[in-house]
């Protein structure tokens, strides 16, 4: 298909399929009503960025919300006259063997109210409130890396044992 | 901590020892200066290991500590063994997950996806797109 030429690999998560088709079946309930025009500029919105379009901005770690700093978002809203009132959440992904399109994971489409979409795409990522992604891959590194200071006693290991001396407890 | 299970699975046969028996030193009556002359036996090296607990029953050993050392070495490489093959399955199933229903999609099949809105989306768009390749 030609439309597989993008240069984007476009790669929609379960969630965001479920926010768009709750989008969609509301709007169905209500045509020409804001859940329609609210779904088309949504579409659009995600054809811009499975064109290369930019995000609005990259995410910045807040405190309060989840750590989504590897995150992009796309504002998206149906009433030119208002702030967009939703927000598209998404990540690219470097491609895996080269020559290959770059992947943008689309993880969530949500209301800006009350940073809604920001928790939501958090929860889909598995990421806690009040970690940063550095904190997070620390957790998920290996015991067994080498790098990773241990207790004082198990660092002895690196010491041959069969020459030491005995140590007496005094 | 060490383990008190040699059953890792570190490529280490879980071997049974052969049975042996100990003096286990009672600790209910003992004074201070028994305990100062049992480690100065262990110290010559007269009784080793020296193991206490009461009703004969075997408690706590003093032993060299290089062979303590020894033992968490052996419960480190078996903790290292566990905990690399943890989180290769942890890998695996990670990437399982991400390429699970979810495969890539283009914005047209994934608006047709969704139902007749959609698909009216995507043909519009797709006619779009093919005027501006048009021109």
């Amino acid at each position: 298909m030609s439309e597989r030429r993008s240069p984007v690999r476009l790669l929609p998560t379960t969630g965001l399929k479920q926010d768009l088709q709750t989008l969609h079946d509301a709007a169905v309930m209500h045509p020409h009503g804001p859940e329609d025009r609210l779904l088309r500029v949504a579409l659009n919105q995600l054809g811009r960025i499975q064109q290369g379009a930019p995000s609005t901005h990259p995410l910045e770690y807040m405190p309060s919300y989840p750590d989504l700093s590897d995150c992009e978002t796309t504002y998206v809203g149906a009433d030119p006259n208002a702030k967009p009132s939703h927000r598209i959440v998404w990540r690219e992904r470097a491609p895996q063997r080269p020559g290959e399109p770059v992947t943008r994971e689309i993880i969530a489409l949500g209301e800006r109210a009350n940073g809604q979409a920001y928790y939501m795409a958090g929860q889909r990522l598995g990421r806690p409130l009040g970690f940063t992604l550095a904190e997070l891959a620390a957790q998920r590194e290996p015991i067994a890396s080498p790098s990773r200071p241990r207790q004082r006693s198990i660092s002895s290991f690196g010491t041959p044992y069969a020459g030491e001396p005995d140590l007496q407890f005094e | 901590m060490t383990h008190n299970s040699n059953a890792h699975d570190n490529g280490t046969p879980d071997a049974e020892l052969p049975k042996f028996s100990v003096n286990v030193v009672p600790t209910d009556q003992l004074r201070r200066e028994d305990l100062a002359t049992m480690l100065n036996l262990y110290r010559r090296g007269e009784i080793t290991p020296l193991i206490f607990g009461d009703g004969n029953k075997p408690e706590a050993a003093i032993i060299p500590f290089a062979a303590f050392v020894r033992l968490m070495k052996y419960d480190h490489a078996a903790h290292v063994h566990a905990e690399a093959a943890f989180q290769a399955e942890l890998s695996r199933r990670t990437q399982e997950s991400d390429a699970s229903g979810e495969a890539s999609m283009t914005i047209e099949e994934l608006a047709e996806s969704l139902g007749p809105l959609g698909q009216q989306w995507a043909d519009g768009h797709r006619a779009a797109q093919q005027e501006k390749r048009d021109e």
